[in-house]
């Protein structure tokens, strides 16, 4: 395990030196910022050349991307080239924004899945399941933006019970999770009802029975819990691909996420933003991903990790 | 197996748990601001009662990235809520005149030395005094090395030194005869600071915390947010009514127009055309227009073609049906435009008569120029803008029309101005507009577009322009520059480097429990200019 962990490590070094010189270099492919920033005023060749030499943007490219990544191994991403603000704040203000999101809306997905998925399940075939299974299609059918709109429509414009978009109050979460929860609710409720149908056919669920256990303690206890596995790594995956995944519902709700930032900061080209977002986004990604993968083995000790 | 299940349970409860506690940090790390936007934000009978309490403004450009140092940042969202707080020198009126506010007058001594009288008896609203001290801190710190890292600094190339004559003189020194001067100390990013406030909470601090002299006082900022402005009492043009305001960053136009139809907001910034008819219909607001001080126009690269010619030129501007395309599609908001200037900027020509809509002229012309039907043409575009590319697809069917095969080829806004316009590879035409750049005068669009090899002009090149540019940015005589400017208009005319389309406007959403509000040209809310209906 030891070994594993050790390699792992490695390549996720790799996988972040990776990322940091793709971005670091498709960026700058695109255009100068120093052109973009004083494009409002009068671009003048001179102005635009002495900016772009008081920001360092005029100095070879290995050696900007090796004080990018010295700067980078001593925890500072630099600052922002529109706002001077330093990467690091902006990304984690953003992140927090963006992990809330997430998180109250897998939560939201669990909530509504989990009863739904147990019930399909027991009632497999029957119009229940067939009903539930409508409903999970549904879910994942809507558009997101769409759902959310219509959200808006109904609860702050009309019913005026919610903020119609912001970061104000704790009421402002509640429209983007549900819009974010119903769409992961319909994918786990497939998941929660193929993996409890699964389960229920094992021969320690005919154990259970035989021993005379109540039947709901045979599904919540013996059952749900094995059907969970597979839901709990979607979880986990998700949660680190939400991350840069939410921007529509960002957008919408004008939730201060990541997605809106990094989306802003590639409109802009503002180059430490994009080269500081991607790594720290692409380190969550490859973390969350290790975090799934231990919690796989250990849940399961059928699966062992081999290095 | 017993042991896979415990920690399957674990794992559950550990994801369950962050999610618990994230959702834990949502309550706190916003609760600052939910009594004031959570209040407002609910029904219109709660928005009417607390309506004396805070203004809501639905802001369209969104957060300025965390930084309200003013010289620190270069962004139309700053200049919408900062020049409440920190005060420029001067400043443009709505109707794009230049006024004192912290100067109360100006002159050129000579043509490289300008003196200022500023404002007595100011003070900024942390109770620091407001006097040439604090002039000559701001300005050095633009023109010093910290300054040099920012957009503001290319506006303050000719600024040598500042100096205090006395307690309320300030004497600039330019390096060179610079007749813009005056009108760039009315930008936000000139804004006046304290200089003891800044030195002792540092910089770090300022730009979360920013003070100045304006009629209002930031108090509470939620990056990505919103922010808030309470009354400065003390403000030397006498205190404001309204007592707080808040600046929600809205920036997707669906939920600004849905924040006024909920009556959450009292003002809404940039309503589309769109959706104009649904804020009409709205009980208790109405809708305002600002004629805006940006020009949308086509502009013709002549190096490609067949557009090389005068006339090849003019063809393609007596084919567009302009005042179409102001009704049709933008729905009669937009006005019609002779040149790429609206009246207010200086250098502005009324005497230019504009190309008119005659298909049969532009046939003749093509004929004249040699250009035969069928005869490609590529029209670059910022594909985000899903309002120009309608307007992209009427002038392709246009000029289509009178036999031209126009390609429509849209791009990435940033990618079409900063590599393919300045390198000549943005078609035969592209989009352009021009907001007066911040001073309003001409000379920022024609050093950037027509003078010889300069940065968005890559192909155009009249040694007659040069040297009208050069005598214009020479004097600070502004008759004689205004002549300049006049004869610079006629020649671009006569080449027909452009094709001027609209001015376009701005559309707000406005309670009706909101009095003096003049919708602005320039984005800025001059808050201290509005009351409440009840008052």
């Amino acid at each position: 395990m030891g070994r594993y962990l050790f390699q792992r490590l490695i390549a996720t070094i790799v996988v972040l030196l990776g990322i940091s010189l793709i971005v670091f270099f498709v960026i700058r492919i695109t255009g100068n910022p120093v052109e973009a920033m004083l494009a409002g005023t009068t671009p003048t060749k001179q102005a635009i050349a002495a900016l772009t030499h008081a920001m360092g943007l005029d100095k070879p490219l290995p050696v900007q991307y090796w004080v990018f990544l010295t700067n980078m191994l001593h925890g500072n991403f630099g600052n922002s080239l529109y706002s001077g603000e330093p990467v690091f704040n902006l990304i984690r203000v953003r992140l927090v924004a963006t992990a809330m999101l997430a998180v109250a809306g897998l939560l939201i997905g669990v909530v509504i899945s989990v009863p739904l998925g147990v019930t399909a399940a027991l009632h497999k075939g029957s119009a229940t399941d067939v009903g539930v299974r409508a409903l999970s299609l549904l879910g994942i059918s809507f558009p997101s933006f769409w759902l959310g709109i219509m959200l808006v429509l109904i609860f702050a414009v009309k019913i005026h019970a919610l903020p119609v978009a912001g970061y104000s109050s704790w009421k402002s979460i509640i429209l983007p999770a549900v819009t974010l929860g119903v769409g992961q609710a319909g994918i786990m409720t497939g998941l929660v009802r193929s993996n409890l149908i699964d389960v229920m056919n094992e021969q320690y669920i005919q154990t259970a029975r035989a021993k005379g256990l109540r039947a709901t303690a045979v599904v919540y206890v013996h059952g749900l819990r094995n059907a969970m596995l597979p839901v709990i790594t979607y979880l986990g995956l998700s949660l680190g691909a939400l991350l840069g995944g939410v921007v529509i519902i960002e957008q919408v709700f004008a939730w201060p996420g990541i997605g809106q930032l990094m989306i802003n900061a590639i409109d802009q080209r503002d180059y430490p933003v994009v080269q500081g977002g991607a790594v720290i986004l692409a380190l969550f990604i490859v973390l969350s991903n290790l975090a799934v993968e231990l919690c796989y083995t250990l849940i399961d000790p059928r699966i062992k990790i081999s290095s | 197996m017993l042991i896979g299940r415990r920690l399957a349970s674990a794992a559950l409860i550990a994801v369950l748990g962050l999610a618990t506690a994230c959702g834990g940090a949502a309550t706190t790390s916003t609760s600052t601001s939910a009594s004031s936007s959570g209040t407002a934000a609910s029904a219109p009978a709660a928005a009417a009662a607390n309506a004396n309490k805070t203004l809501m403004i639905a802001d369209s450009y969104g957060d300025p990235t965390g930084n309200w140092d003013p010289m620190e940042t270069s962004l139309i969202a700053t200049e919408e809520v900062l020049p409440n707080v920190v005060q420029s020198l001067t400043t443009f009126s709505t109707t794009g005149q230049l006024q004192p506010l912290l100067a109360t007058s100006w002159s050129y001594t000579n043509p490289t030395t300008v003196v200022m009288k500023l404002r007595q008896g100011v003070k900024f609203s942390n109770g620091e005094p407001f006097n040439a001290a604090a002039v000559v801190y701001t300005y050095n710190r633009i023109i010093g090395p910290a300054g040099k890292k920012f957009p503001v600094a290319s506006s303050f190339t000719s600024l040598a030194s500042v100096k205090a004559i006395d307690n309320y003189t300030v004497q600039f020194n330019l390096n060179r005869v610079d007749p813009l001067f005056i009108r760039r100390t009315s930008g936000y990013q000139t804004g006046i600071v304290p200089p003891q406030y800044m030195q002792s909470k540092g910089e770090a601090y300022y730009q979360k915390h920013p003070v100045g002299t304006g009629p209002y006082v930031m108090t509470n900022y939620v990056e990505g947010s919103s922010v808030t402005l309470q009354a400065n009492p003390n403000y030397w043009g006498g205190a404001p009514n309204i007592k707080k305001v808040e600046f929600q960053f809205l920036p997707n136009a669906t939920s600004r127009v849905s924040a006024a139809e909920a009556g959450s907001v009292q003002l809404a910034q940039m309503i589309p055309p769109s959706q104009a008819a649904a804020i009409k219909g709205l009980s208790g607001y109405t809708l305002q227009v600002a004629k805006t001080f940006t020009v949308y126009f086509v502009r013709i690269d002549v190096k490609h073609a067949p557009l090389t010619t005068d006339i090849a030129r003019q063809a393609v501007n007596y084919a567009i049906n302009k005042q179409q395309i102001i009704s049709k599609i933008l729905n009669g908001y937009g006005a019609m435009v002779n040149t790429v200037f609206v009246p207010q900027t200086f250098g502005y020509t009324q005497s230019i008569q504009p190309y008119p809509y005659d298909p049969a002229k532009a046939k003749q012309l093509m004929a004249q120029a040699g250009i035969k039907p069928g005869t490609p043409l590529t029209f670059e575009y910022d594909g985000s803008n899903t309002q120009f590319a309608e307007v992209a697809q009427a002038i392709a069917d246009y000029l289509n029309a009178v036999g031209f095969n126009v390609k429509l080829q849209p791009e990435d806004f940033q990618t079409l101005y900063t590599n393919l316009v300045p390198k000549s590879n943005a078609g035969n035409m592209y989009e352009f507009f021009w907001g007066g750049g911040g001073s309003l005068d001409e000379d920022g669009l024609a050093v950037s577009s027509w003078q010889t090899g300069q940065y968005w002009n890559p192909s155009y090149s009249n040694p007659q322009i040069d040297a009208l540019i050069k005598d214009e940015e020479n004097t600070v005589n502004q008759q004689q520059r205004l002549a300049d400017f006049t004869k610079i208009n006629q020649i671009i005319h006569t080449a027909a480097l452009d094709i001027p389309l609209y001015q376009t406007d701005d559309l707000w959403a406005v309670s009706n429990q909101v009095k003096g509000f003049v919708p602005p040209p320039d984005e800025q809310v001059r808050l201290q200019t509005l009351s409440w209906a009840s008052q």
